[in-house]
This record gives structure tokens, C-alpha cells and sequence, in this order.
């Protein structure tokens, strides 16, 4: 019965508010009858009811009652919003809308079924459309592929479905950034690879070396490429694991900072990479949880403060060079100790009394922060600093309450949006000025009241 | 010491509109409106001058529009302006900048501030016309595109930086009063806290008519009039490729397209 007394007392709240984005926040998590008087005020006006046609966040239900309308201005607007469900769009679809509006429904991840049609459509723009939809369909997107277009023929080389034949028949007629697509495709038949492998054109040998279906034999040759942009895009690819890459002396910088990002890499790699001259190679072998304790102690006193900020960013990174990180001269370093929730006492200790606010900042968030410091950061001058609380999952409720005054919108509508907020807190924020807070307290109340039940 | 701002509400279009039916503006549908931007920062500034003050000093926000305006002219008064006056007359529905400035103009004969800012331009038609035009209607110093200033309340000087082309900046003094067009970046805008939301809600606001300004609706015509808003056609690009003759030939076809040969 609890459910019932919940909901009731916050429908009746929102009603007396009689506000809409409230309306819109609690929707989702209401019954059928509660749905009703929220959708009442939710759309009241016409002005409300175009905005909500295109708000991303508006609830499906409501999307599909406005389909019924005709009105131009919210079609158009409803062909366009990601969150209108498929059934409103072939409520659209049906009727006859113009070529603009059918292209927008083309190009919508939950047009679906309804693209058979709309690639049969007489506007080149909306058959485009189509080919570039992620979710047509194998048989329509080899239909597409026969058409003599240019954007046509590059969006089916791209498309998730497309199958061999399709990519093959595209490989022998399009242009080089069509052929450059049907390499990189994970379909790509293995005669086109092939082919791909050793074309004189790098841009087709790169899409080549990123596709994630390329047999090893030749991703290893394709290391070796003269361009590199090609070794590079090797590099990148996880078809190939870490430890086969022993190579990390390559002549470019570029390609050794791909190296460095990769995991499960050779110690004997991971030590070159720690001594690059190049400092990207060092900050992102600096990052890299694989990297012994006895190197993160290396970089961690190496000349670039980027360098000594991904140590303390490192997953991995031992408590004792933590603990030393904390004293660094540069701030940023500071601060990444700050973010560490696994960092020593001893670390924390020290930088709170940091004036820095980047460090304040990371303090903010950080969960092993004291209660007493959070609610100092709350309080700061600084509005990102004291947004940092508002993330916090372990920010006490007198820090969050301060935050509930705090004059920047964007630090209250984070506060409403906490899983944890109190109904005392959540209730407060129903009457905020902005729109955005109390949707989020709407819906954060009316998630609560649902899970009484 | 009074500081008196002119705010506008301005419009912010969707990424995709559709004309009027007239094709002299956007269809209301498809835009939203808000404070311009520029007037946060005026805003700001002669609250700035208040508060050094010691708050001896009184900021009073005008704007020129219907009764939906009044949204702009809350949030101003919610920052701190003490109080706030909208004009609004049917006949100033199609008001060009100086149009507006001629009300203006009457506001200020009737209020007598030391000083006047304005934003340096509006964010959606963006002429830039109001603050010159009032100016020059006053008999006032005008500076435009001002990006610091340094005046006390009573002073009958003020010293300012102005942007120029180039990246120059000129400091200039003005007599005082003056009308001042303030430019982004000038000062951080603060946001209004609940408290002044709140009472923003209780803060008095004038709402004057032409008649109550002692003008005549044929009095404020505007100077220019807006007899066709439309998008122009988008140009095509093409990137010519090939060998030098192969460059030449396409060239050549693309002119005779164009000239229809």
C-alpha cells in the first residue's frame, strides 16, 4: 500500500505544480491513470506540446499521442527526436509527410521496418538516408547498392549489413573512399583484402589494417607498411594481441603512442616505451596498468607533468608513489592523486589543505574525502569546484543541501539527478527555476515511489 | 546614481525553422527566446558599479516588447537590478533599433540616469544600432564594443577599452553621462541565486505605454523595414582532381555550366 500512498501524494503535488517538465520527469514511472493527468499537463499547450516533440528526454508515451496530430511543425519535429518510438513513426510515415520529414524518419535508428518502403522513396535525399541507416536490412541495403550515387555507394560500404556480394560489387565500381570502406568492412570477402593489402593507395591499406577481421598473416605485414598512418591503424586493431607486437622502435612517434596505448604489451616494449623521448609515448605508457612498479617509480619522477599525472592516474599505481605524487610541484599531478579512491590516508591527508582547485575539484569527488572537508568544497567559490560534490556517492546530506541552493542551475540539476537524494531534498528541487532541475527531481521522486510497491 | 540598462529579448532559432507565411520572419514555432547574451554582460557590469558603490546606487532594467518579454526583465531583476520598465505599444511590433531608440530616448529623458548601457549588439538580428542611435537622439558620448571600464558613480568621466579590428583595443574617456555598448567577456555574468529568483517575482516593474512616454505611434516609426527574410541557396564545392589538362577541361565545363553556354 505504501506505492499507493507515494504516488498519490506526488501526483497530487504535481498536479498542484501544474508544471511540465516535472510532469515529464515522474511519466515514465506512473500508471495508467496517473499517466493521464501528467499527460494533461505535460501537453497543455501548443508551445509545450512542440517542445516536447523535440526534447530527447520526453517519455515515449507521450511521443506516440502526438503523432496523432497534424500539425507540421511537430511532425517535423517528431521525425527528428531519437526517442520517437517506431509505431509513431509509421503513424507519420502514413501520413504522407514531405520529403524533408520522410528523410529524417529514414535516417532514425527505430525506423525499421519501415525502410523497405522508404528505400523505394522517389527523393534521392531520403534513399540516402536510408543507406546510411545502421539498421537496413542485408536485402535492402543491396537493393540501395545498385543505384548510380556516389553517397549512396559510400554509406552501403559502411553499413553494418552489408553483405559480400554487395561489397565486392561495390569494390569493382566505386571511387577510392568507396573501395577504402569495403576494405575496413568486417564483411570484406578475403580475395578484396587481399587486393587491399597491396594497393598503392595508403588510404585503402589503412581502412585495411583497421579492419577487425583481418587475418593475423596480414595484419603483421601491413606493420611493416612504408606509411604510417597504415602501421598506425595496424597498431590500433585488437585483432592482433598486445604480445605479438614486439616492435616498438618505429620510426614515428606517432605509432609509438599507439603502442603505449595497447594492453598486455612485452615487458621489454613496455620498458623502450618508458624511455621514448617522445613525452605523448611516456604519458600513455604511463597509464598503462601492465607497467611494473619499478617503471610507474621512474615515470613518476620524470621531467613532464603530464608524464607524472598519468602515474597517479594509473590504475596500478603502488600507495607509496602515490603518497609522493601528492607533494608534486605541478597541481594537475596533485590533483589526479586526489581522484584516486585507493590512494593512502597519508596522500589524501596531505592535499587537503590544497588551495589549488583543480585539486579541490578532484577532492570533491573523491568518496575518501572527510565529510567536514566535502561540505567546505560546497561551499567554494569556485562553481565546477563545488559541482564536484554533486558526484560524490559519499557526500554527506548537510554538503548536498548546499548544493541545493547553489546558484548555478547546472550544479542543482546534477544533485536532482543522484540516485540517493533525499524526498525532503528531491521535493525542495520540484520548485527550483529551471526547467531541467526539477525534471530530474520529478523523475527521482516518482522512481522512489515506484519501487514501494 | 542611477544606471539605467536596456535588455532585449531575443530569439533562438531551432537548427530547423520555416518561414512565415508574410517570409518577412521565422515562424514563432521554431525559435525559443531568452535574455540576448550581450545584455548579461551589461547586466552585470552596472552591478558591479552598484555594488563598489556600496549599493548607493540603483540599476533599472527597460525593455521594449509585449508582456512575453517580461521573462528577459525578471532575470535581469533577479541578479540584482532593483527595478524594471517595459514599454510596449502594438505599433512597435515591427520596431527596427531605432524605432526602440526613440523610446528609449523618453525613458531616459524621464528617468535621468548618470549612465546607460546596452549590450554591443542584439544575438538574433544583431545591428548593433540601439545604443548608437539613443545616443544620438540624447546628444549623449557614445562608445561602442566596450570591453573594460573603469567609472565610479558621480564621476562626470569614465575610462573604457574598446575592441577594434586587428586585435586593438583604444582607451578612450567619455564625458559623462554617456551610453555605453557593453561586449562579451567585459565580466563574468553571475547567475541569479533562488533568493533573488524569488524576489525577483516581487521587484517592481513599470509597464508604460507611448502615451505615458508622451509619444505618438507615428512618432517611432522605424527607419528600415525587413520586406523578405529567406536562406540563400548553398553553394557547391568540388574538388577538381587529374592531370593539369584534365583540371583545365573540367574547369572549363564547370564555367559554361554556369554561364549557361
Amino acid at each position: 500500500m505504501a506505492f499507493v500512498s507515494a504516488a498519490d501524494a506526488l501526483i497530487s503535488r504535481l498536479v498542484a505544480l501544474g508544471d511540465p517538465y516535472a510532469a515529464l520527469g515522474a511519466y515514465d514511472h506512473m500508471g495508467d491513470e496517473e499517466r493521464a493527468m501528467l499527460q494533461d499537463i505535460a501537453l497543455g499547450t501548443r508551445r509545450q506540446r512542440l517542445i516536447v516533440a523535440a526534447a530527447p528526454y520526453a517519455p515515449a508515451g507521450l511521443l506516440e499521442l502526438l503523432s496523432r496530430e497534424a500539425d507540421a511543425a511537430l511532425v517535423l519535429r517528431l521525425a527528428k527526436n531519437p526517442a520517437t518510438p517506431a509505431d509513431a513513426l509509421a503513424r507519420l510515415l502514413a501520413g504522407n509527410p514531405p520529403a524533408r520529414v520522410r528523410r529524417y524518419i529514414a535516417a532514425h535508428a527505430h525506423a525499421g521496418e519501415l525502410l523497405t518502403q522508404l528505400a523505394q522513396d522517389n527523393s534521392i535525399e531520403v534513399r540516402r538516408a536510408v543507406s546510411g541507416n545502421a539498421v537496413a536490412t542485408t536485402e535492402i541495403v543491396a537493393a540501395l547498392a545498385i543505384e548510380d550515387d556516389g553517397l549512396i555507394a559510400r554509406n552501403v560500404a559502411a553499413a553494418p549489413n552489408a553483405d559480400a556480394a554487395t561489397l565486392q560489387q561495390l569494390w569493382h565500381v566505386g571511387d577510392a573512399w568507396v573501395r577504402a570502406d569495403v576494405a575496413a568492412h568486417p564483411g570484406c570477402p578475403p580475395e578484396i583484402l587481399s587486393q587491399a593489402e597491396t594497393s598503392d593507395d595508403a588510404l585503402i591499406r589503412r581502412k585495411c589494417a583497421s579492419n577487425p577481421a583481418l587475418p593475423e598473416a596480414m595484419l603483421m605485414r601491413l606493420l611493416e607498411d612504408p606509411d604510417e598512418q597504415v602501421r598506425g591503424a595496424a597498431v590500433r586493431n585488437t585483432a592482433i594481441s598486445g604480445e605479438q607486437l614486439d616492435d616498438a622502435d618505429d620510426p614515428s612517434a606517432k605509432v609509438r603512442r599507439l603502442f603505449a596505448r595497447r594492453t598486455r604489451l612485452l615487458e621489454a616494449v613496455i620498458a623502450r616505451l618508458a624511455a621514448d623521448p617522445d613525452d605523448w609515448v611516456r604519458r600513455w605508457i604511463a597509464r598503462n596498468s601492465d607497467v611494473p612498479a619499478e617503471l610507474l617509480e621512474q615515470l613518476a619522477k620524470d621531467p613532464a607533468a603530464a608524464v607524472r599525472r598519468s602515474v597517479a592516474r594509473n590504475p596500478a599505481c603502488p600507495p607509496d608513489i602515490l603518497s609522493a605524487l601528492a607533494a608534486d610541484p605541478e597541481s594537475w599531478v596533485r590533483a589526479g592523486v586526489a581522484l584516486c579512491e585507493d590512494a593512502p590516508d597519508k596522500a589524501i591527508a596531505a592535499l587537503l589543505d590544497d588551495g589549488d582547485r583543480d585539486v579541490l575539484g578532484a577532492l570533491g569527488r573523491n568518496p575518501r574525502t572527510p565529510p567536514e572537508q566535502l561540505l567546505v568544497i560546497a561551499r567554494h567559490q569556485d562553481k565546477d569546484v563545488r559541482r564536484s560534490v554533486a558526484f560524490n556517492r559519499a557526500a554527506p546530506q548537510e554538503a548536498l543541501a548546499v548544493l541545493a541552493d547553489d546558484t548555478y542551475p547546472l550544479n542543482r540539476a546534477t544533485l536532482a539527478s543522484r540516485k540517493d537524494l533525499t524526498a525532503l531534498l528531491a521535493e525542495r528541487l520540484l520548485e527550483d527555476p529551471e526547467p531541467q532541475v526539477r525534471f530530474a527531481a520529478a523523475a527521482n521522486l516518482a522512481r522512489t515511489a515506484a519501487t514501494q510497491t | 546614481m542611477k544606471i539605467l540598462v536596456t535588455v532585449k529579448q531575443v530569439a533562438a532559432l531551432d537548427d530547423e525553422f520555416e518561414l512565415r507565411d508574410d517570409g518577412r520572419d521565422v515562424d514563432e514555432d521554431f525559435f525559443e527566446e531568452d535574455l540576448n547574451e550581450f545584455d548579461h554582460y551589461s547586466v552585470e557590469e552596472a552591478l558591479l558599479i552598484k555594488e563598489a558603490a556600496g549599493d548607493d546606487a540603483e540599476v533599472v532594467i527597460v525593455t521594449v516588447g509585449n508582456e512575453d518579454t517580461d521573462d528577459a526583465l525578471r532575470t535581469a531583476l533577479a541578479k540584482g537590478a532593483d527595478r524594471g520598465i517595459r514599454i510596449w505599444d502594438e505599433s512597435l511590433a515591427d520596431a527596427d533599433g531605432i524605432a526602440v531608440a526613440k523610446v528609449l530616448a523618453k525613458v531616459v529623458e524621464r528617468e535621468k540616469p548618470d549612465m546607460v548601457f546596452t549590450g554591443a549588439q542584439s544575438a538574433d538580428f544583431g545591428s548593433a544600432v540601439t545604443g548608437m542611435a539613443l545616443a544620438g537622439l540624447l546628444g549623449w558620448p557614445h562608445a561602442a564594443v566596450v570591453c573594460n571600464l573603469e567609472y565610479s558613480p558621480g564621476s562626470d568621466t569614465a575610462t573604457l577599452r574598446r575592441e577594434l579590428e586587428g586585435g586593438l583595443e583604444e582607451i578612450m574617456t567619455v564625458r559623462c553621462p554617456a551610453v555605453l555598448s557593453i561586449q562579451l567577456g567585459i565580466n563574468e555574468p553571475r547567475y541569479a541565486s533562488l533568493r533573488g529568483i524569488k524576489q525577483a517575482k516581487q521587484k517592481p516593474v513599470d509597464e508604460l505605454t507611448l502615451d505615458d512616454l508622451g509619444l505618438a505611434a507615428d512618432g517611432v516609426t522605424s527607419a528600415s523595414r525587413v520586406r523578405r527574410m529567406y536562406a540563400p541557396e548553398k553553394g557547391q564545392a568540388e574538388l577538381i582532381t587529374g592531370s593539369a589538362a584534365e583540371q583545365a577541361t573540367r574547369l572549363a565545363e564547370i564555367i559554361k555550366e554556369l554561364r549557361g553556354m
